[in-house]
């Protein structure tokens, strides 16, 4: 009996010891939260998520939007290292097309975080994960919009996500093919971010203008593939970088040499992501920053 | 008596080992009785000069019978081969009906499940098979244990692959077929027919699971929510390759990969945790939650097997009956191995909770001299001793099946191992208060994250030192058996020093 309310005791003895160190613990928490809302950036994430594409991008405000999710959970854990641990909401999702290695991982985060905003193309895929997303959309409280080119949403004051593609509908189009464009813009610089784009899209969006290409960044189409990326849509975007967004060793060979040569050619450095992992710009407008 | 019980033990267990690795027959088990039964018929035929040599033949008559009876029951239970229609069929295209038998198994890229067919279609035609097949099919949509689905697609045979360039060759058939798995079927097509086909208890288990690790990853972010997972539930969920690695290279690895030897050290780690509180209720903590653990994860015969002995280990600190107990464990292990001899040799989660178990049980009080310089407090020296006590009995095993010594497997373990316990039961917390609200959940879900954010972090700084881990290319059986005769050996003279030599 004696041995027992010894150690009740010990336990009493360093309770002051555990207490201190939950506060500390805390104290931690706190500053980590105030100084994370401590920034006037614009955040760009070009996340690892193997043979994929999910780009995250914060305002200065504070908002999010999540671009693609990669093909699987993976990108959970890219978002955990890059969202604070206690933020579970994402204010806007959009999805460029319903293949797999897009929307493969925004079905657990779609599960996993409270949205606001999911946005799609429009178009229609046959494959189980295209049902999986459709079914956990529709269990998401969040408002679903069909985007249009011309359509503009406004993350911050002055930065916005332009919808370039697509024009018109394009439920039963070939999801490549329907791929959104989409392009954000903070001051002076920009991102272009084509998804899957092939390159007739490509030669489609030159013939619907092309002064709003110019961007600072852009994120080659379909992780570098041969299929997208022709010489004039470069050299209208005339990127300061490019971006590829694919996996180790992928089963498709991506990237294409003839895509790297062409990007070679116009002397144009580029970043991938299976070589850098996560590729994190920022940016207050007028200067840019790889993190 | 005791000799005559551990040389039955001991022939039995040997007949199963032998056979597991060499091809034996019936016939091999039958000859074997007849000459055990010669041996024995001699010490009547010739007359002795002592009583002792006599009784030395007649052990090794009974050790022979003993070894024929364990390559007896080893045969028996490869007698099922699979089913006899499927077996013409490999390679072939077939619709197959099932259930999904057993919850499924979660991987980055796909979900494995075991399916038991129990239909074999052809034309409108159906054949009654019984066989399993594990199948892999893409993540969604999601499958749930009882669900009866159609198959369509290439039925294989499983093949034996070395799994790292050093050529050390895994024994994937004779994995497999330990739990009478002997097809696989990739992607194939798959049609929803019905639910509700699996046992009602555990349907309802793995639907609880499920909503609570939901509520899990709600509050808390990734890779964390999936360990806590894993440490709570046992849930199958990856944490991704590479963490996965460092895992393994810091010698932690356990407590991520559901194998039954973490229920032991996660068993061991509670009782140490709540050794604050009177010693009745600590022992029963320690017991109650095992069991729910158990449950939890759906009572596996892994699980359900390594809890046994964790139970056991938990009644020797009760009673202090060492010898006792490791009898009824050699029992426990004995009547496993009855049940399914194939676990001998050819699953590594029973052999490594085994030794775990046999590790608690002795080495650990025999370290208590050698460890007086560690503190006490927060009971530091308990887990310190329990920690080198696990590792060095699974630590040749380990070499053989996996060829990578951890070089600090120690301070990891002992970093990690004693925030465990109150990792689960801040994570418990936040996922049963998650069924009432998001909210109430929040603040243990906190606490949860900051123990496993700390619990990563350690695993990635010591991954990131280099030498973390050597590894060995090959790492012979003789060794390791060898390696475990001396074990044998010392825990035999140390019994002997302790307990004098009445019990032996």
């Amino acid at each position: 009996m004696e041995k027992k309310i010894s150690k009740l005791n010990l336990f009493k003895k360093y309770s002051p010891f555990l207490l201190l160190f939950i506060f500390a613990v805390l104290n931690f928490f706190i500053w980590n939260i105030v100084l994370a809302h401590e920034k006037d950036f614009l955040t760009v994430a070009f996340l690892d998520v193997g043979q994929g594409d999910a780009i995250f991008i914060e305002a200065p405000n504070g908002n999010q939007l999540l671009i693609d999710g990669g093909s699987n959970k993976k990108v959970l854990r890219e978002l955990g290292k890059i969202m604070p641990f206690y933020d579970r909401s994402i204010d806007m999702v959009l999805a460029t097309h319903p293949d797999k290695d897009h929307i493969g991982g925004l079905v657990p985060v779609i599960k996993n975080f409270k949205i606001d905003y999911i946005l799609e193309s429009g178009a229609v895929g046959e494959s189980s994960v295209f049902k999986e997303f459709v079914e956990v959309v529709k269990k998401e409280q969040s408002q679903n919009i069909f985007v249009k080119r011309g359509n503009k949403f406004f993350l911050d004051k002055d930065i916005y996500l332009e919808i370039l593609f697509p024009d018109r509908e394009v439920t039963d189009w070939n999801p490549n093919d329907a791929s959104v464009i989409t392009k954000l813009v903070y001051g002076e610089k920009s991102f272009l971010l084509t998804g899957d784009s092939p390159q007739k899209m490509e030669k489609y969006l030159i013939s619907l203008g092309t002064e709003n290409l110019k961007s600072s960044i852009l994120k080659l189409g379909h992780h570098g593939s041969k299929t997208s990326t022709i010489e004039s849509f470069l050299g209208f975007v005339d990127p300061e970088k490019v971006i590829i967004s694919a996996g180790l060793d992928n089963k498709y060979g991506h990237p294409h040499q003839e895509v790297i040569d062409l990007v070679n050619k116009f002397n144009v450095p580029f970043l991938e992501t299976y070589r850098e992992g996560t590729i994190i710009f920022q940016t207050d407008g007028e200067n840019l920053y790889l993190k | 008596m005791h000799k005559i019980f551990f040389i039955s033990l001991l022939g039995f267990l040997v007949g199963i080992f032998f056979s597991s690795l060499f091809d034996f027959d019936i016939i091999f088990a039958l000859f074997a009785i007849v000459l055990s039964f010669f041996v024995w018929l001699y010490t009547y035929l010739i007359k002795f000069h002592s009583d002792v040599n006599k009784k030395k033949i007649l052990f090794v008559s009974l050790f022979i019978f003993s070894l024929s009876l364990g390559v007896l029951r080893f045969e028996i239970s490869e007698i099922n081969q699979g089913s006899d229609v499927l077996n013409n069929l490999i390679n072939q295209n077939v619709a197959l009906l099932g259930v999904v038998i057993d919850e499924p198994d979660e991987r980055e890229n796909n979900t494995k499940i075991v399916v038991k067919v129990n239909q074999f279609m052809n034309n409108q035609k159906q054949t009654p098979i019984e066989s399993k097949v594990l199948v892999t099919v893409d993540h969604y949509p999601n499958w749930n244990y009882g669900d009866e689905l159609l198959l369509t697609g290439i039925i294989k045979k499983p093949q034996n692959f070395s799994n790292d360039n050093g050529g050390r060759i895994f024994d994937y058939i004779s994995y497999l077929s330990k739990d009478e798995i002997f097809y696989l079927m990739f992607y194939p097509q798959t049609e929803f027919v019905s639910s509700g086909k699996g046992n009602f208890i555990k349907e309802k288990l793995f639907t609880f699971k499920k909503a609570f690790l939901s509520n899990i990853s709600e509050v808390i972010a990734e890779p964390e929510a999936s360990l806590l997972g894993g440490l709570v539930v046992g849930a199958k969920q990856s944490l991704g390759e590479d963490l996965l690695d460092d895992f393994r290279k810091t010698g932690i690895i356990h407590i991520v990969v559901l194998s039954g030897y973490n229920v032991t050290i996660v068993a061991e780690a509670i009782m140490r945790f709540f050794s604050f509180l009177p010693r009745a209720f600590n022992i029963s903590f320690g017991a109650i939650s095992i069991i729910l653990f158990a449950i939890m994860t759906g009572a596996g015969a892994t699980i359900v097997r390594a809890s046994i002995m964790a139970l056991l280990v938990i009644l020797a600190r009760a009673t202090g009956r060492v010898y006792e107990i490791t009898l009824a464990l050699f029992v426990a292990g004995f009547l496993m191995v009855f049940q399914n001899p194939k676990i001998l040799v050819f699953d590594p989660s029973f052999q490594l909770s085994f030794m775990a178990t046999l590790g608690l049980i002795y080495l650990a009080p025999v370290l208590e001299k050698y460890f007086q310089f560690v503190p006490t407090r927060f009971q530091i020296r308990e887990f310190a001793m329990a920690t080198l006590a696990t590792q060095i009995f699974v630590l040749p095993l380990l070499l053989y099946k996996i060829g990578e010594l951890s070089l600090v497997s120690l301070p990891v373990n002992l970093l990690i191992l004693i925030l465990i316990p109150l990792t689960m039961l801040a994570g418990f917390l936040a996922g049963i208060f998650g069924f009432v609200s998001t909210i109430l959940s929040l603040p243990f879900a906190f606490i949860a994250y900051a123990l496993l954010f700390y619990e990563l972090k350690i695993v990635e700084i010591f991954a990131s030192i280099p030498f973390a881990s050597v590894s060995f290319h090959t790492f012979p059986l003789w060794l390791m058996i060898s390696i475990y005769f001396i074990y044998g050996i010392f825990i035999y003279k140390l019994t002997k020093q302790k307990y004098g030599e009445k019990n032996i």
